[in-house]
């Protein structure tokens, strides 16, 4: 009986800890890799445009996060979300991080 | 084998978010195995990543196989890991040297047609298999010159290190339209004999 309590205990953790998690494993993976893939991209945010002519701007976003934007081109990247900003790099803030 | 026409680009570090974010206008992506010597395993991966992405062809361009000096046994080991790590259904190389004597020529060279380039060749990717268990794809090169000393034409010394080796064919047309144009002879006189040869996979 003790044993079927701390295996639904044990299970209970590993169900909240798994559903609790912003991704999966593999999809931190991927995203890791897409990272990895797209250095360059991040290396060289502050030469993007704001106006929307590539979808890089996009692709930034959504692998590193917004705070990976410049704040000087887009400058209501600070004012949506002050805790962001371009020093912070990868990983601050948006759907990426 | 070819399967008809695919519009591809080379991957570099420069456009990797411009391809990344036009995968519906392109077919394939070519990437230099040797810019991986040195990678990590994670860095290799990402190459697993982006090849679900898009179709990923894998090419070399310093191993210098086309030569009678055998191809460096160092190189062949860290191309061997990249291979065994990323497990291609191919890859392909250059018919060409590029270093002799100690001396990197950071070119693709032509070397002279030969006899005993071809057995350099030949003996080169029997060791190329052995090591990397995986034998390029070999793919025909643009010359400025004309090496002296070459007794065979270019089809015939080609054909003879494909058909000799049992090797598949990369045929690069901008490379054989710039050795027409350099050479002054006819594109289609010239490939009939390689175009047809049974040995082409891209």
């Amino acid at each position: 009986m003790a044993f079927l309590v701390i295996l639904t205990g044990l299970f209970v953790l590993y169900a909240l800890i798994n559903y609790t998690r912003p991704r999966t494993y593999l999809g931190d993976q991927v995203l890791k890799d897409l990272r990895g893939l797209l250095t360059r991209l991040k290396d060289h945010a502050y030469l993007l445009k704001a106006g929307g002519e590539t979808n890089e701007v996009a692709l930034l976003v959504a692998v590193f996060g917004v705070g990976a934007l410049s704040t000087d081109t887009f400058p209501f990247v600070r004012k949506i979300f002050p805790n962001y900003g371009s020093s912070c790099g990868g990983g601050c803030g948006g759907c990426g991080s | 084998m070819i399967t008809g026409d695919r519009i591809g680009l080379g991957w570099r570090s420069e456009l990797s978010a411009s391809i990344l974010s036009n995968l519906d206008r392109i077919d394939l992506v070519e990437v230099i195995l040797d810019d991986y010597f040195e990678a990590p395993l994670l860095k290799l991966r990402s190459l697993l990543t982006l090849g679900k992405q898009v179709p990923v062809i894998y090419h070399g361009v310093t191993l210098g196989l086309a030569s009678s000096i055998p191809v460096c046994q160092k190189r062949l080991e860290k191309l061997a890991r990249v291979i065994g790590y990323l497990e291609p259904e191919s890859w392909s190389e250059h018919l060409a040297f590029v270093r002799a004597g100690g001396i990197e020529i950071g070119h693709l060279a032509a070397p002279p047609r030969t006899d005993a380039t071809i057995e350099g060749s030949i003996s080169n990717l029997r060791k190329i298999e052995k090591t990397v268990g995986l034998r390029p794809i070999l793919e025909n090169i643009a010359t400025l010159i004309d090496l002296p000393g070459s007794k065979l034409s270019e089809p015939t010394w080609t054909t003879r290190i494909l058909s000799e080796s049992r090797s598949g064919f990369l045929l690069d047309l901008h490379n054989l339209y710039t050795n027409a144009l350099n050479f002054g002879f006819g594109v289609f006189s010239n490939c009939s004999l390689s175009i047809t040869h049974k040995s082409v996979q891209q």
